[in-house]
Formats: structure tokens, C-alpha cells, sequence
């Protein structure tokens, strides 16, 4: 059985101060979300981002939850990388929505791709 | 890992509150109240949101905030409020920044009040004025955003 997979979101964002909606369905091969890690290719992209994130139609982060929460620098490792959720949620083929929102920082480059990680397992309990 | 300690749990809200800061020593009430949906309180954390032409990476007392919960008779928060510049700490990991451990059961009055004052670092650590402008750097407004890590009922 496999037990770990990494599924990638892909969120482009086209301007300065855009919010993004995404959408879509964890891998049904996987029980459980374990983690999520957001990448953005410029550290000052993080001052303010925000990312909302529902799994089932329950909210996991709300809106104004902070990327800087869920992210962390290139030196980390990658096992290291991930925010680990405490409590359960289901993976299993539940859709998930959320939106990401660019914070308009000045110097940044666009548009960009911000990408959301999912860390999903086979394991009930840990 | 603080939230780890209950083991897995099965309802978490990580509620967001911002307030913003428009002036120098502004002292900003909070004041606001939990969803009927949560039972406790097991964590906090407080950053500042913005971008500061300061002249070092860390701030560590950028500014000061209190919190009451249950309509003031549960106060359990004094703490400060860093500013860390994520160009430089590139290589941390930054999952809970100051995440303060909680134990509060919210009760009947759900009701969160306090405040959040701001020490005027911007001033104090501003980076050296140059050339022939010798006029100050306006304060630059920004945000605190408090998040509440929270055990659904």
C-alpha cells in the first residue's frame, strides 16, 4: 500500500492584490491530509499573504490566515517543511476550495505561481 | 510541537483576527467573541503585517498587546509582538512564530477584549536619513493579525 503522497495545487496569481480561488479533490488513494506547505518564489510575497483553506465544506484555515503560518525558508527540510495538522481530516477523495490573496507588496515580481502542498497518508492515527 | 500534546483531536478552528495601525504609541482596543462552535482555547499566536524600512532584521518588541477572555475574568495574555523580515530569515522554520500555548475554556460569554499598543519602532529603528532630504520617514500604517487555535465542541 502506498503511504505518503505529495499532492501539488497550482495557484496563478495574474497581479498585485489578486485573490485566487482554487478548487478540487485530494488523490482518493490517501486516507488522510497530514500537512500543507505554500511556496512562493519571493520571500517578500509572504508580508501579508493570506490563505483560506475548507476540506469537506469544514473550514481548516479561515480567510486572513497567514501563508507565513504555512510556509518556511529553502533551508528547511523537505520533511521539515510542512504546518502538521493535529486534528483528523479526511482525505479520501473530499473536494476541497479555497483562495489565496496576494498582499500588493511593493517590488514584487508578476504574475507568479503559488503552490499549496498537500501531504497526504495512509495512516489513521499518528 | 505545542498542538501535538492532545494527540489527534478532531475539530480545530484557527480563527483570524486583524487589527490596523495607523499611528505611532496608537493603542488599538480588541474586542470581539468566539463562534458558538468553539470550546477552548489552546493556543495564540500575534504577527505584524508589513514591510519597514528599518535598519535591523528583528524587531523583538515592535509592539505590546493584553487579552481578557470571558468578558474579563480570564486574563491570561501580556505579551509582545515581534517584527521579523522574512528576507532574512529565509531559512527558519516559521510554521508557529511566537505561538503562545493557551488552555482557556470558553464558557457562556465567549467575549475576547484587550488591546494592542504600538512602541513606535518604526521611529526608533528606522534606517539613517541621507542627502539633502532630512525630513522624518511618515509612519507606515500596518496590521497585527492574532490567530486563535481552537478545539471545536
Amino acid at each position: 500500500m502506498k503511504d505518503h503522497k505529495f499532492q501539488l495545487i497550482r495557484i496563478g496569481v495574474g497581479a498585485s492584490g489578486a485573490t485566487v480561488r482554487y478548487t478540487g479533490e485530494t488523490d482518493k488513494s490517501y486516507r488522510r491530509i497530514r500537512g500543507i506547505f505554500v511556496a512562493l518564489p519571493e520571500p517578500i510575497l509572504e508580508y501579508g499573504a493570506t490563505l483560506s483553506l475548507k476540506v469537506g465544506g469544514v473550514d481548516v484555515f479561515d480567510d486572513d490566515h497567514d501563508v507565513r503560518l504555512l510556509t518556511c525558508g529553502q533551508g528547511v527540510a523537505p520533511n521539515q517543511k510542512f504546518f502538521l495538522f493535529e486534528e483528523y481530516i479526511e482525505a479520501s477523495g473530499n473536494a476541497f476550495e479555497g483562495r489565496f490573496r496576494d498582499a500588493g507588496i511593493q517590488g514584487a515580481t508578476y504574475p507568479y505561481e503559488a503552490k499549496v502542498f498537500l501531504w497526504l497518508v495512509n495512516e489513521q492515527e499518528s | 510541537m505545542v498542538g501535538q500534546r492532545a494527540g489527534v483531536v478532531n475539530g480545530i478552528r484557527r480563527l483570524n483576527k486583524t487589527i490596523e495601525v495607523f499611528r505611532p504609541l496608537q493603542v488599538v482596543p480588541i474586542d470581539f467573541r468566539f463562534p458558538g462552535d468553539v470550546r477552548a482555547c489552546f493556543g495564540l499566536q500575534a504577527t505584524v503585517v508589513g514591510r519597514f524600512p528599518v535598519d535591523r532584521p528583528v524587531i523583538p518588541a515592535f509592539g505590546e498587546y493584553s487579552l481578557e477572555f470571558e468578558g474579563k475574568k480570564i486574563h491570561p495574555v501580556n505579551f509582545i509582538v515581534p517584527w521579523v523580515s522574512q528576507e532574512v530569515f529565509s531559512d527558519a522554520t516559521q510554521h508557529r512564530p511566537d505561538f503562545l500555548p493557551l488552555a482557556v475554556q470558553v464558557g457562556t460569554s465567549r467575549m475576547i477584549t484587550g488591546f494592542y499598543h504600538d512602541l513606535d519602532r518604526q521611529r526608533l529603528d528606522a534606517l539613517p536619513i541621507s542627502g539633502d532630504n532630512q525630513e522624518a520617514r511618515p509612519f507606515q500604517p500596518y496590521s497585527v493579525r492574532f490567530t486563535f487555535h481552537c478545539y471545536r465542541v
